[in-house]
């Protein structure tokens, strides 16, 4: 029953909100045409399919035609080992986008809880989870994450968890600001005098009304987290070869170079593409989601 | 001001309190036992010794003081560190202050020359971008600044290796003492807060150039250079040095990735190292060092930002 109520005044406060300065948003279709939708489908279904479409294996070697330029056989080229720079991509692009979503996903869930419960129930549960989350943004760049790693141990796993843990903090306080407006909404003071539990209130009430701005700002985690990842990654903080990573793969072709550009320049470029992809689609779906969120 | 300056320097130290905090149970609540990394990797970091007893074992517990309860612990900790001591590395027995203050300098240096090249980019194509908004050259650097945001540092750095120091032998490859080899590094590690910097300046002058006040220095004759650096600039500079602030955390983190990518010796490298060989006294001493280094950096842009901005400075 709240739940139906619940939601039209919520909807009509944002309209009220921001009605002045509010873009029109782009239509559904007008959003998914973008280039950025289409590359980054392009991306994802290359990765998905890598099993499939992949030339050669992920770790197939083949040392009589190591380092060889990029040729109609092997169109990104070889590595030292002979293994196929474009069958790696595709399998790197997998596991890339696979961490991007799931320290994201850490993130997002570790952050929203914090954040909402902050927000939510003020007083000294808000103190001590924002001095706690404003201690942890202190930490430069990707400082905390590296720490994680390091108490972790260095592994693909412990690279996900830390990455994740380390993108909580912005998340929480992201949902916490909104979670203080949202909480004296007179549905959730309705709610709340009727005697439903907190619990409930943050999942059905508070939450749904987050759903957006969360989904843009985890859209742009994504590409951050792929980004620190794969800088982890070539650190030699993630992944242990023979495994198809991006930043390890770059850092595979650092010794060779002076003789064979391609093994560094495609797995970074898969990168470059990626993340870039993701920013601008991120950035696309904050005009149509998140109107007040979107930045740039 | 003074009040405020007071206050904010202040408002660092349970900042700083707190971040030695999360990083020493952080490293304290490892799955791995210290003693048993150490007894693996102290010498010649030979496999297990099957001789450490379990007397072998609680002795150095108990010289290290690991027996402990965890606050008194943290106390000896705060108040070694402190005075300037670190502990010792599990890997060579030496000082942890005395391994990183002979890193530190290098990594200092580059974060330095990062910052430069940030400012010099940053600055001198977001005023041109925003002087001339929905230009070519605006556009241009746009996309640009775009893809300096969302290329992997690490990347760069081999790339412009490959351009600068192989294909074009314009810089050298390695060398970590002249002017010449810390351009490419500082050019890398820049790069990203630079595509930032130039982003905020380009919008911010644009809108700027709007304002009422530039209008009427106009209309009153002042032109070109004068308008822009003594008119506009301080208004759009304010918002700038914060992020310079920001920025700063991704230099010095940064500084890690470069030292790698370039072969330069530097705290980041020692971090790094350190992690790869569980030798934690050394992580905790680097993190330390780092974290310090951010808040420190941050307490300083506010300060300037107080002393340059009057409407600050004359509260």
């Amino acid at each position: 029953m709240t739940d139906r109520t619940a939601e039209p005044a919520g909807n009509d406060l944002a309209l009220a909100a921001d009605a002045s300065d509010r873009p029109r948003p782009v239509g559904l279709l007008k959003l998914f045409m973008a280039p950025s939708a289409f590359g980054l489908l392009i991306i994802v279904l290359l990765a998905v399919s890598a099993d499939f479409i992949a030339p050669y294996g992920e770790a197939e070697i083949d040392p009589i035609n190591a380092l060889m330029p990029p040729s109609w056989g092997h169109p990104f080229g070889t590595d030292l080992f002979g293994r196929d720079v474009f069958s790696r991509v595709l399998y790197g692009g997998q596991l890339s986008l696979f961490i991007g979503c799931t320290a994201a996903l850490i993130g997002g869930t570790i952050g929203a809880l914090v954040g909402v419960a902050a927000g939510f129930f003020g007083k000294l549960t808000d103190s001590i989870a924002m001095r706690f989350i404003d201690i942890l943004l202190a930490f430069p760049g990707t400082l905390l994450a590296i720490v994680i790693v390091a108490v972790l141990g260095p592994s693909m796993i412990n690279l996900i968890i830390a990455v994740g843990i380390a993108s909580a903090p912005g998340y929480a306080r992201l949902v916490r600001s909104h979670a203080l407006s949202l909480r004296s909404m007179e549905y959730v003071t309705a709610s709340r005098v009727i005697g439903v539990r907190p619990w409930t209130i943050i999942f059905r009430h508070i939450l749904p009304n987050l759903r957006n701005s969360v989904i843009v700002y985890a859209t742009l985690d994504i590409a951050t987290v792929i980004l620190i990842a794969a800088g982890l990654g070539f650190l030699g903080l993630g992944a242990r070869p023979p495994t198809a990573e991006w930043g390890l793969m770059v850092a595979d072709g650092r010794e060779t170079l002076q003789i064979a550009w391609w093994v560094t320049a495609f797995p970074g470029l898969a990168i470059l593409v990626t993340t870039l992809c993701i920013y601008s689609f991120g950035e696309r779906l904050a005009t149509f989601l998140d109107p007040k969120q979107a930045r740039f | 001001m003074a009040g405020y300056a007071l206050w904010r320097i202040g408002a660092a130290v349970p900042v700083l309190f707190g971040m030695v905090l999360v990083v020493f149970l952080l490293l304290n609540v490892l799955p791995v036992d210290p003693i048993q990394v150490m007894i693996t990797q102290t010498g010649s970091g030979q496999a297990p010794s099957a001789s450490a007893t379990q007397e072998t074992i609680d002795n150095i517990r108990r010289e290290l003081g690991l027996d402990r309860p965890l606050h008194v612990q943290f106390l000896a900790y705060l108040g070694n560190a402190l005075s300037g001591d670190l502990g010792s590395s599990f890997r060579s027995n030496q000082p942890v202050a005395e391994m990183i203050a002979e890193q530190y300098p290098y990594t200092i240096r580059l974060a330095l020359a990062g910052l430069t090249a940030t400012l010099v980019l940053g600055l001198t194509f977001g005023i041109i971008a925003g002087l001339w908004p929905g230009s070519l050259i605006d556009r241009l650097l746009v996309l640009v600044a775009t893809l300096g945001i969302a290329a992997p540092t690490f990347w760069l750095g081999l790339m412009l290796i490959f351009a600068f120091s192989i294909v074009y032998p314009i810089f050298p490859v390695l060398g970590v003492g002249s002017l010449q080899a810390i351009f490419l590094p500082a050019i890398t590690l820049g790069l990203p807060g630079a595509a930032i910097v130039a982003r905020l300046t380009r919008s911010n002058l644009a809108a700027v150039m709007k304002e009422d006040y530039i209008v009427t220095a106009r209309s009153k004759g002042v032109s070109g250079r004068l308008l822009v650096l003594r008119h506009a600039m301080p208004n759009v500079l304010a918002p700038v040095l914060t992020v310079i602030g920001l920025q700063f955390g991704n230099l010095m983190t940064g500084t890690v990735i470069v030292e790698t990518v370039f072969s330069r010796p530097g705290i980041g490298r020692l971090g790094v190292d350190a992690i790869l060989q569980s030798d934690y006294p050394v992580v905790q001493g680097f993190t330390l060092v780092m974290a310090t280094t951010y808040v420190v950096v941050n307490l300083m842009v506010d300060l300037i930002h107080m002393w340059v901005d009057p409407r600050i400075r004359d509260q």
